[in-house]
């Protein structure tokens, strides 16, 4: 576990360097801030983790984690490129390697912060891959600083853990895969599946819908069917967010009158077929 | 294809499907992943309902969710009151998690329209295809335990810094009303919780709080024995002390997209 005073002091040091759009904020102070931030990403990554000890009071491992906890250390050293935009697969590899850690940490961007200071440490993390999160200003810099190491919740909500940084990406869309093929009766292997939620936009809106509206189901048979219909019969459909909401909506919709863990899988992928030239 | 449309019960009362039967669901949780689910069936045709779950055609399936982990767990059960438990590891510790139960077709099952609002009544027997929902319960949110204890109001009379306590409630809530600077960080300031806290428990009264009486009392007594700390009924209660054991469980935050 991450202890609650480096949770703390993860997010208060977010809510310095970044700040919501249309909040107050002095102006001189936050320029001053995310200049110095920048700076330390643009030196790269050993400067980014220095910077990161010294505003987040880390004199040892112990100031982040919990007694004998431990950070995974990742299965190789990623290039800077591979740590920004990891492929499929070495996202599997990668999750491999962190299996030990528990939704419970995987959830708590401080962790992944956590994660990232110990891999740079580990020299796992290439030394230019800080200066690769520079933006064209500094304020864009400070976000995706934030991003990367673990998600920015007061700004991008609860899912920027698990879609605003790549590791942390990683770690939850493999898990999901996992989990997916498992409901899928045999329909989708789980190699199918994380190909398919690796595939831009599949993730991000799985993640959006599920994730902010508790109406829409999470049930893993029905995430199951509407993957199953992706690979095959909706391939290129499944490329259009709308056509992935739609049918998000759609089986949300029928999840109040069917019991999705009971239902036919057979069902299922027709429930999901249905109105589609509504959706696209 | 087939229809899933098919006369559903409701707990919350807003369907007339089955006019003489009255289904009643209450969850009572514990923020250490348990809860005690009830489902009961009252009324005159209840029999009829009940007939399907005792012949195995029917069962009462409870879904455990969590939408900020992607969790979903149904379990099912042919008992009118089950204890179900979740790995609160898997549901993100102390973030919230929903209990949603319904009465569901386990075997494609025949009703007699007799027990149906007349609405539904041209139609003859009725079908239930394997995994329709004969009756849907509420929505229950198992709050972790000092979100059900604590609610933060912002003052906007009070000076910088200030903050005062009201309650407990017969929920045994209490409302803490805080100056416009630190309600805005309530999520980052450790101190003001941990300061809500005491001034909370130390206004718990060994006559008035009785554990037996309240979820909340309950947890909190647990979670203290378990620490080995006195609660509010012992003369070598401290405040201060219960409030750093307890402070462990408080809720961690999250924003809105820009």
């Amino acid at each position: 576990m991450i202890t609650k005073t480096f949770e703390e002091r993860v997010g208060h040091w977010q809510q310095r360097v970044v700040v919501k759009k249309g909040k107050e904020s002095n102006s001189v102070e936050l320029q001053q801030i995310q200049a110095e931030l920048a700076e330390s990403a643009r030196e790269g990554t050993p400067a980014l983790v220095e910077y990161l000890r010294g505003h987040l009071d880390i004199k040892n491992r112990s100031a982040m984690l919990e007694s004998e906890q431990k950070v995974p250390l990742l299965v190789r050293k990623l290039t800077a490129d591979e740590a920004r935009l990891v492929p499929v697969e070495l996202e599997r590899e990668i999750a491999v390697s962190l299996e030990t850690v528990s939704a419970e940490d995987a959830v708590r961007p401080a962790f992944w912060t956590a994660a990232h200071i110990v891999w740079a440490e580990e020299g796992l993390l290439e030394d230019g891959w800080a200066s690769k999160l520079v933006g064209k200003d500094d304020d864009t810099t400070a976000r995706n600083v934030c991003r990367y190491l673990g998600g920015l919740p007061h700004v991008r909500g609860k899912i920027s853990v698990l879609i605003n940084c790549p590791l942390s990406r990683a770690w939850w869309r493999v898990r999901m895969a996992h989990r997916i093929a498992d409901a899928s009766e045999h329909y989708l292997t789980f190699e199918e599946t994380h190909r398919m939620l690796h595939r831009p936009p599949v993730w991000e809106v799985f993640t959006e819908e599920l994730v902010r509206r508790l109406a829409v189901m999470n049930e893993l048979r029905a995430l199951a069917a509407i993957c199953r219909l992706f690979l095959n019969e909706y391939a290129e459909e499944a490329k259009r967010k709308k056509v992935i909401r739609n049918m998000i909506h759609q089986m949300a919709s029928y999840s109040t009158v069917v019991n999705f863990s009971l239902a036919p899988f057979e069902d299922l992928l027709m429930l999901c077929a249905l109105d589609r030239q509504e959706s696209s | 294809m087939k229809s899933y449309s098919r006369p559903m019960l409701r707990a919350d009362g807003n369907s007339t499907d089955f006019p003489a039967v009255k289904y009643e669901n209450k969850v009572v949780s514990t923020s250490t992943g348990e809860a005690q689910v009830t489902n009961h069936l009252l009324g005159t045709d209840a029999v009829v309902l009940q007939g399907l779950i005792d012949n195995g055609y029917a069962e009462w399936v409870i879904e455990v969710r969590s939408p900020a982990v992607l969790y979903s767990k149904s379990h099912r059960t042919r008992e009118a009151v089950a204890t179900i438990s979740w790995d609160i590891k898997e549901t993100g510790g102390p973030l919230p998690v929903f209990i949603i139960s319904g009465l569901v077709a386990v075997e494609p099952l025949a009703l007699s329209s007799s027990i149906v609002n007349e609405v539904w009544k041209n139609t003859g027997v009725l079908e239930f295809a394997k995994g329709t929902y004969l009756a849907r319960g509420i929505i229950f949110e198992t709050k972790p335990l000092l979100s059900s204890m604590l609610e933060f109001r912002s003052d906007d009379k009070a000076r910088p810094g200030e903050m005062r306590i009201e309650g407990p409630n017969e929920h045994i809530q209490f409302t803490v009303y805080l100056a416009q600077n630190i309600h805005t960080e309530i999520q980052q300031r450790r101190d003001v919780w941990i300061s809500a806290l005491i001034g909370a428990l130390a206004k718990l009264d060994p006559e008035d709080h009785d554990p037996e009486d309240s979820r909340v009392l309950r947890e909190i007594s647990l979670r203290l024995d378990e620490k080995k700390v006195f609660d509010w009924r012992s003369g070598d209660f401290d405040p201060a002390a219960a409030a750093t054991c307890l402070e462990s469980l408080r809720p961690i935050g999250g924003g809105e997209l820009e």
